[in-house]
């Protein structure tokens, strides 16, 4: 790879998207330089976890970053009003500000901040859940504030100064895949002149516990398309700042690579398991190559999700393998997850930084601890030694719970590139509904708006624990079936349900359902305060 | 290779089916082979005798949902949904399978009266504004792809998108060879199970290239008597024994099945007023005591005694080659319909002991099998 102001790359290009700073705090190293090493050489985090006693139990590998020191990064007060995530978090944004020579000052309301986080500090308020109550005082209500997930991003903004959009994306183990294509996406439709992008989470007992329970995790350092089966958990952050091409020549930017395509899609099948064919992961991958306007042949390495689970590697295998169907070769495929453990929010984020960081030394990263190939899942894996071999672009995949797939496609930039048009068709509301403490459906809620009647009530939730606020605006007489018949709410907590049932009504209202519209064509975007967290919450 | 519609005996059975003939098939060879390869390998069926009728238009909802026990505006495009149609007072007419092909809907029909079916769906259907019906049963065919490793073979037939199918889901625009069908994900084995819904005319040729490409699978056709015994070990309903002489859908323990939140529908009234009381009596399982005597097997009609007293009747009986044991369902008083009880059944080989149990008698193969880690192909992943 090389730097685009070496290349003379023509000024009148518009819209393309650079990465000009990279930010990184992993097991493996603290700054992109220590992690291109650890790769290059081999070198792996996974080891014995310290965080917590493993001592009586079967799996004891983790890749914890072990000499996190807050107190090299922040103040005593920040430290302490900081959880782990959005320690992390920080630390890897202002690495990438300070690489990409941003001064954000100077145009702070024109500078986005977008961060995936799949967990959280959801560790530390369940921990707290145990032996305090969160009304017991200011400090607990703070703990239980600080577990939702735009609180790191949050976090990010206030330590950047960063004023312009501040999104927060929690798909799961896509989490930080989608936030790079939101970002790439604001900067296309020209909303800011640059954003800080990524991703974090930290090791936490309570997800480590989670998947545990799941028996979804390997007993030895994970083994991605290898004998061994199961997911090594690790931790960091990862951040880019990203810049369109023009912005960044202008400003004499750092140009390390280009992000040049996204695709995003869901399956749609289950809460855990991936699309068994990996139909999903290869619509995404399509997607992405789309919007880039490249051929698959184009690819010269794909940065797999590739956590060591049965089921991701194998449908991640034949996603791979649909996607070049009748081609002559299929590119290299590894996961850098064998180094540095599947790092959750922050996965999507580090493996497009390492894909990236790889592709400008022209080496390809290996899939370490790689001793046998696993039945099925037959690609090239580049087991064990990372190899060289130029690289132009290359594809990073995120498969995550719930069936969200994210694909970025980045890579060097290039002189000219011929990017497809954007479609901007004017958008227009066609469907609207409400579950509302004035009603749900339509009619109910005009009805209540008209006659001016409230929702709000005394609060008196049977069974409930601990103070009561007085009045309330809670919804009533919620059922779901009546509201839309083919909603199976099983297993559903209510937030969820609310979710459902409104977008089915949105559907409905129009005129959507009944399939009048491919499945595929309709995305799903749920804004959140706080995630469903029933068990939680007291 | 096998033919469908072999020698031997067929009790009648459905409508004129698929493949040319006009009786359902009891067997193509040893009920004990199509049973081991339905529970170990893959296997096939013709479900030509299964009712067909497509009903559409704007008061399509409304028809299927006063024929069917089940909501079916709560059915997901593209889902099949597994219900009973009934008689006025309640008792079972056949068993229904709908698909939700958005708008249109497809009711697959099984039961001992198929011209009757037809007709109930006629009558509703001229009832109920803008509701069209085609009975397409002579048009179309059902085969059946049932077995552990049957999404193996339809795998190397369709492609792989089709591993990706779940229980009950409808595959629209699928292609075998230049054959086009739709799969529906169902079964009545308990193992994999897939439907193949092909033009009648174009049958003959797709079973034919079934039979040829499962060779490496061992596949063989099957006919219904192993089906049965395979529906009565995972307690399926079979329509054939204790759906026809089920007083009440609600003696067959499927109250979940039934609505009582969408409107009127055929035997809705008996429902309700059975259920101001309760069903009189339950169908449970009985486990015979384990040994490899096929004669001893109790019959249908054979009373249950419990301390001299009578208080059921078998309803179906089989011998279980998994359990090496006779199996079989009854209908037994409510009060005595519990599992853990021991009961004396007569036989015409005389009376023997009987212990309820629950429902499944056995746990299918295909709970274990996962294409993921598993191969009928690969001797190694078996």
């Amino acid at each position: 790879m090389t730097d685009a102001r070496a290349t003379n790359v023509p000024s009148n290009v518009r819209c393309r998207v650079v990465v000009t700073g990279v930010g990184v705090y992993t097991s493996i190293g603290s700054s992109p330089g220590e992690l291109l090493d650890s790769i290059r050489t081999g070198h792996c985090g996974i080891g014995v976890i310290q965080g917590f006693d493993v001592g009586q139990l079967e799996i004891r590998h983790g890749a914890e970053i072990l000499n996190h020191d807050p107190m090299a990064h922040f103040s005593a007060d920040e430290a302490a009003s900081l959880d782990r995530t959005a320690q992390f978090a920080v630390i890897a944004a202002r690495q990438a500000v300070a690489n990409a020579k941003l001064e954000i000052a100077e145009r702070a309301h024109r500078v986005g901040v977008v961060m995936g986080i799949c967990a959280g500090g959801q560790g530390l308020t369940m921990s707290e859940h145990s032996t305090s109550r969160p009304w017991d005082d200011a400090a607990a209500a703070n703990r239980l504030l600080g577990a939702a997930h735009y609180v790191q991003t949050d976090a990010v903004v206030k330590a950047l100064g960063a004023r312009g959009p501040q999104t927060t994306v929690s798909t799961a183990c896509a989490s930080s895949g989608t936030a790079l294509g939101h970002a790439f996406q604001l900067l296309q439709t020209q909303k800011v002149d640059a954003v800080i992008a990524g991703g974090a989470d930290a090791f936490t007992f309570q997800t480590y516990a989670g998947f545990y329970a799941l028996g979804a995790m390997c007993a030895s350092p994970c083994s991605p398309f290898g004998d061994a089966i199961g997911v090594t958990f690790g931790e960091g952050a990862g951040c880019v700042v990203l810049e369109r091409l023009t912005d960044a020549i202008d400003r004499g930017a750092p140009i390390l690579g280009e992000l040049i395509g996204f695709g995003t899609t869901a399956d749609a099948y289950h809460v855990t398991s991936p699309h068994p064919t990996g139909e999903g992961l290869c619509r995404a991958m399509r997607l992405a190559l789309d919007s880039a306007g490249l051929e698959r042949e184009s690819i010269d390495y794909i940065n797999a999700h590739g956590t060591g689970t049965r089921d991701n590697d194998l449908s991640e295998t034949l996603a791979i393998k649909a996607l070049y169907r009748d081609a002559k070769q299929i590119p290299p495929v590894s996961s850098t997850k064998s180094f540095f453990g599947h790092t959750l929010g922050a996965a999507g984020a580090l493996e497009f930084i390492v894909s990236l960081l790889c592709g400008r030394e022209n080496i390809i990263p290996p899939t370490i601890h790689l001793r046998a190939p696993r039945p099925g899942c037959d690609l090239d894996y580049v087991p064990n030694e990372a190899r060289s071999a130029p690289m132009h672009h290359f594809l990073t995949n995120s498969a995550a719970f719930g069936g969200v797939n994210a694909v970025l496609v980045g890579g060097e930039v290039a002189p000219t590139r011929s990017l497809p048009p954007l479609a901007h068709d004017a958008i227009v509301i066609t469907g609207l509904a409400v579950v509302s403490a004035v009603g749900c459906g339509l009619d109910e809620f005009r009805t209540a708006l008209r006659e001016g009647r409230s929702g709000i009530t005394d609060a008196d939730r049977p069974g409930a624990v601990g103070p009561r606020a007085k009045r309330a605006a809670l919804v009533h007489d919620f059922l779901p079936r009546r509201l839309v018949p083919s909603v199976d709410v099983r297993r559903m907590d209510r937030l969820n349900q609310y979710a459902v049932v409104a977008a089915g009504l949105g559907l409905a209202d129009a005129g959507l359902d009944g399939g009048r519209l491919s499945e595929e064509r309709v995305g799903v975007v749920v804004g959140l305060t706080r995630g469903p967290d029933r068990k939680s919450v007291v | 290779m096998h033919k469908p519609g072999g020698d031997a005996p067929v009790p009648p059975r459905g409508r004129p089916g698929a493949l040319g003939r006009s009786q359902a098939v009891a067997r193509y060879g040893s009920v004990d082979d199509e049973y081991a390869r339905i529970r170990s390998g893959v296997a096939l069926a013709d479900r030509g005798c299964t009712g067909k009728f497509q009903i559409a238009g704007r008061g399509a909802l409304e028809a299927v949902n006063r024929l069917v026990v089940s909501d079916v505006s709560r059915l997901p495009l593209k889902k099949l949904l597994a219900t009973f149609m009934l008689r006025e007072d309640a008792s079972i007419l056949c068993e229904a399978y709908v698909a939700n092909l958005g708008g249109t809907y497809l009711v697959l029909t099984e039961g001992s009266q198929p011209d009757r079916v037809a007709s109930v769906i006629e009558e509703v259907c001229q009832s109920v504004r803008d509701a069209e019906v085609a009975d397409i049963t002579a048009k179309r065919t059902l085969l059946s792809l049932d077995g552990p490793y049957s999404w193996e073979l339809l795998k190397e037939m369709v492609g792989t998108s089709i591993l990706g199918a779940r229980y009950l889901d409808v595959i629209t625009d699928q292609h075998i060879g230049d054959i086009p069908l739709v799969i529906y994900r169902a079964g009545a084995t308990g193992e994999f199970g897939y439907w193949l819904d092909v033009a009648a005319d174009a049958a003959p040729e797709l079973w034919q290239k079934l039979l040829a490409a499962g060779m490496p699978f061992d596949l063989i056709p099957y006919g219904y008597e192993a089906g049965d015994l395979c529906r009565l070990e995972n307690r399926f309903i079979n329509m054939q024994c204790e759906g026809a002489t089920a007083r009440s859908i609600l003696e067959v323990n499927c109250r979940t099945m039934v609505s009582l939140e969408k409107g009127d529908y055929v035997g809705r009234a008996a429902i309700e007023k059975t259920l101001e009381r309760g069903p009189l009596r339950r169908l449970i399982g009985f486990a015979m005591p384990q040994g490899n005597d096929r004669v001893a097997l109790p019959g249908v009609g054979d009373a249950v005694t419990r301390l001299g007293t009578v208080v059921g009747q078998i309803a179906s009986a089989r011998f279980s080659p998994t359990l090496k044991r006779g199996i079989a369902v009854a209908f037994l008083d409510t009060e005595y319909a519990y599992v853990g009880l021991d009961f004396e059944i007569g036989s015409t080989a005389g009376p023997q002991l009987g212990r309820t149990v629950s429902a499944p008698f056995v746990l299918n193969r295909s709970l274990g099998v996962r294409f993921q880690e598993h191969s009928y192909l690969d001797p190694e992943h078996p």
